[in-house]
């Protein structure tokens, strides 16, 4: 008998168009507690270096974990975990929505996609039922249009769709997967593998249960959780969504702005959460059983940039399609943030991409012959909106926008390496690693998926935030020093962090939900007690925090094995420099190094390469990642 | 001596007049904790405050014609 666990796993190989059902094992499965833990067992174990993201040799895994459906309130998310085509790395893409939830009651924990199929296919998963189904009418079409097209189909509203659009198709690098119409497995470039794999999309629905061990214990200890977030530190997340931060960051000067030029926008007013909520917001919008409801539903009435009602935007895609190119027009934000959601774009690369390639146009690097008469100025909203068409189409300057900023820099030369803004491929997310929190910093250079700021955590939460998280009792470094204090402490502090974080990536939980202290968050210690009621094994903190390093080390073997080692663990060259304007002039990362040196060996990790040292992998019962 | 004062995000909801710089007459000498006192706004609910675009600490000393915000705690991904 499963608790808390649907106990199974789909094997869909779309070269064979065959499936079979696997019945996981339960000690393994404890061992890594599932999700991202155990998905990263799976790839690392079956999914050689070398192998090319796009070929039918590479693997995708959908995964959920323990929390995924039930009443814990942080348990709307799944896990899309592959080899990136943008990086070369590992990634893990993290969703809301409905998607997790209904296939756990579908009957599968994970499913694994193999293969390539020889003409486009869809996956349809409800009730322990699967079918590989024909999707030659759906290529060619947007999500919402796929969407619909297979509500009609299947003749069953309540299905939750997980596909690509155009841009999947055509092989945009950092292509999304999108499932409930605006909830985003963003980043890395997953539509671009299930692209090349002729997959359009995953469908799911089930009405099977998830079985709760101690269901008393477990209503008391989620009750105890509800209780506690009423003291979230985070008030505005209800109220504004991340796009809260638009205004409290500019004040701070860590707002990301003109790619990474500065970190102060002056017309910031324009385009906050303040704003979004009195002219454009028409509800909230929450994730699978969640309180917080940080989504926005906002619409354009009328205009050159009317869109209709959609999910969207969030702080990452506010700041990205805007005050980072310059734009400060938030019709043309939520127009930009629609079209990625339908033609299926990572708001983020995408933003960054024109913002690079504005940059570009500034210093001459491209001109109007390789935009085709188009100036690609600062601040045009229009011109920033046709982009993202262009991208998703793979047309024009789009074909090499589509390829994002690393590849571009190399293929315009050397002096367009400066304005590449990206670790190990993966472009900067809208936190300012020089001001906001030099954690951050630590965090950009080794995130095994490249410059992240959610995987595996937000690692600001510490000297940003004040927060221990319940990491304390761990050996967190308490108090915080200043934000921009670069003491090699910092390296240290990213370890508590960093697990902290891996532990709502192996349970299937919303990061969210874990920012805050005792009393005010989901604690290691309260998930503790919540896991061990739902599936009635005995797990304390202590057992969460070896499974999420064990995870944690494990990534950092799959990235080794592609040939990443500390070399690779850098940040972009302007974060050197000082921030030239607003609050927080003069700032800069001058101590990486330093900061490196500490979180290494705090991890038991060689100083010199970087990686997971032998013995503390033989001490992780990972031997079989030992070189 | 007044200064002006902004309230921003959540801060501003129950008094919506100061989403924008709202004045506010003060005595000679009144620091960033009488100020957020008598504006009744309680300290766990105030992150940072900022004077003409620098970080300053609850002993800050106000002086004539100083912008003030109050900034609440926010996060986001």
């Amino acid at each position: 008998m499963w608790y808390g666990f649907a106990g199974k796993l789909l094997r869909v190989n779309l070269t064979s168009g065959e499936f079979k059902v696997e019945e996981l094992d339960k000690n393994e499965l404890r061992k890594y507690m599932g999700c991202v833990g155990y998905a990263a067992r799976l790839l690392y174990q079956e999914m050689p270096g070398g192998i090319d993201p796009l070929s039918p040799e590479a693997k995708v895994v959908l995964a959920t974990g323990a929390v995924t459906g039930t009443l814990c309130p942080s348990g709307g998310s799944y896990e899309v975990c592959y080899k990136s085509p943008l990086t070369g790395t590992w990634n893990q893409a993290r969703s809301g929505g409905a998607f997790g939830p209904k296939l756990k009651y579908a009957g599968f924990d994970f499913v694994v996609i193999e293969g390539k199929a020889e003409e486009p296919v869809y996956v349809y998963i409800h009730d322990g039922e699967v079918e590989i189904k024909p999707a030659k009418h759906l290529w060619g079409l947007n999500v919402e249009e796929t969407t619909d097209a297979l509500i009609r189909e299947l003749d069953d509203p309540e299905i939750s769709v997980a596909a690509i659009g155009q841009a999947g198709e055509n092989g945009v690098l950092y292509a999304a997967l999108i499932n409930d119409r605006g909830r985003a497995a963003g980043r890395g470039g997953i539509g671009a593998v299930f692209g090349s794999k002729n997959l359009k999309a995953v469908v799911v629905n089930g009405r099977g249960g998830i079985k709760v061990a101690h269901p008393k214990e477990f209503a008391e200890a989620v009750e105890k959780a509800e209780q506690w977030l009423k003291n979230y530190p985070f008030g505005s997340i209800p109220s504004l969504g991340t796009v809260g931060l638009v205004s409290l960051n500019n004040s701070l000067g860590i707002l990301p702005t003109k790619n990474f030029h500065t970190a102060y926008f002056e017309q910031a007013d324009q385009v906050s959460g303040e704003t979004l909520n009195r002219k454009y917001q028409i509800k909230r919008r929450a994730c699978y059983g969640c309180s917080f409801a940080c989504g926005r539903y906002t619409s354009v009435g009328n205009g050159k940039f009317a869109t209709p009602p959609m999910e969207g935007p969030e702080y990452e895609t506010v700041d990205m399609l805007g005050p980072i190119c310059g734009v400060a027009d938030l019709e043309a934000i939520i127009r930009g943030n629609y079209l990625c959601n339908v033609y299926g774009l990572d708001t983020i690369s995408t933003g960054m991409s024109i913002a690079f390639a504005m940059e570009c146009y500034e210093k001459g690097l491209l001109t109007d012959r390789d935009t085709e008469g188009m100036p690609l100025r600062w601040g045009d909203g229009e011109v920033m909106v046709k982009l993202v068409e262009k991208i998703a189409h793979r047309e024009g300057i789009g074909a090499l926008l589509a390829q994002g900023v690393k590849r571009m820099a190399e293929q315009l030369g050397p002096a367009a390496e400066e304005a590449a803004i990206h670790v190990k491929g993966l472009e900067l997310p809208a936190h300012e690693p020089r001001s906001e929190s030099k954690v951050l910093a630590v965090q950009y250079a080794v995130s095994p998926r490249g410059g992240c700021h959610m995987h595996p955590n937000w690692a600001s939460t510490w000297d940003f935030g004040q927060l221990d998280c319940g990491m304390k009792e761990f050996g967190l470094p308490w108090p915080p020093t200043g934000m921009q204090d670069e003491s090699p402490q910092k390296g240290v502090v990213y370890r508590y962090v960093a697990l902290q974080g891996e532990i709502s990536e192996i349970l299937g939980a919303c990061i969210f939900y874990s920012w805050g202290t005792e009393g005010s968050c989901i604690t290691p210690q309260l998930y503790a007690e919540i896991v061990s009621a739902l599936t009635g094994w005995d797990v304390t903190a202590a057992e969460l925090m070896t499974a999420a390093e064990r995870s944690w080390n494990l990534k950092r073997c799959f990235n080794a094995r592609e040939g990443f080692t500390r070399k690779d663990d850098k940040l972009p060259g302007r974060f050197t420099q000082a921030i030239p304007d607003g609050p927080s002039a003069g700032a800069r990362v001058e101590n990486l190094d330093a900061m490196l040196d500490a979180y290494y060996e705090t991890m038991g990790w060689d100083r010199q390469t970087g990686l997971p040292a032998p013995e503390k992998l033989r001490e992780l019962g990972l031997e079989f990642a030992i070189n | 001596m007044q200064v002006t004062v902004k309230l921003l995000g959540i801060l501003s909801f129950s008094y919506p007049a100061f989403s924008k710089f709202h004045p506010v007459q003060l005595k000679e000498g009144e620091t960033i904790r009488e100020l957020r006192e008598r504006l009744g706004l309680p300290l766990n609910e105030v992150r940072f405050v900022s004077v003409n675009g620098k970080m300053v600490g609850e002993e800050y000393v106000l002086v004539e014609g100083d912008e003030v915000v109050f900034l609440p705690a926010a996060s986001g991904g």
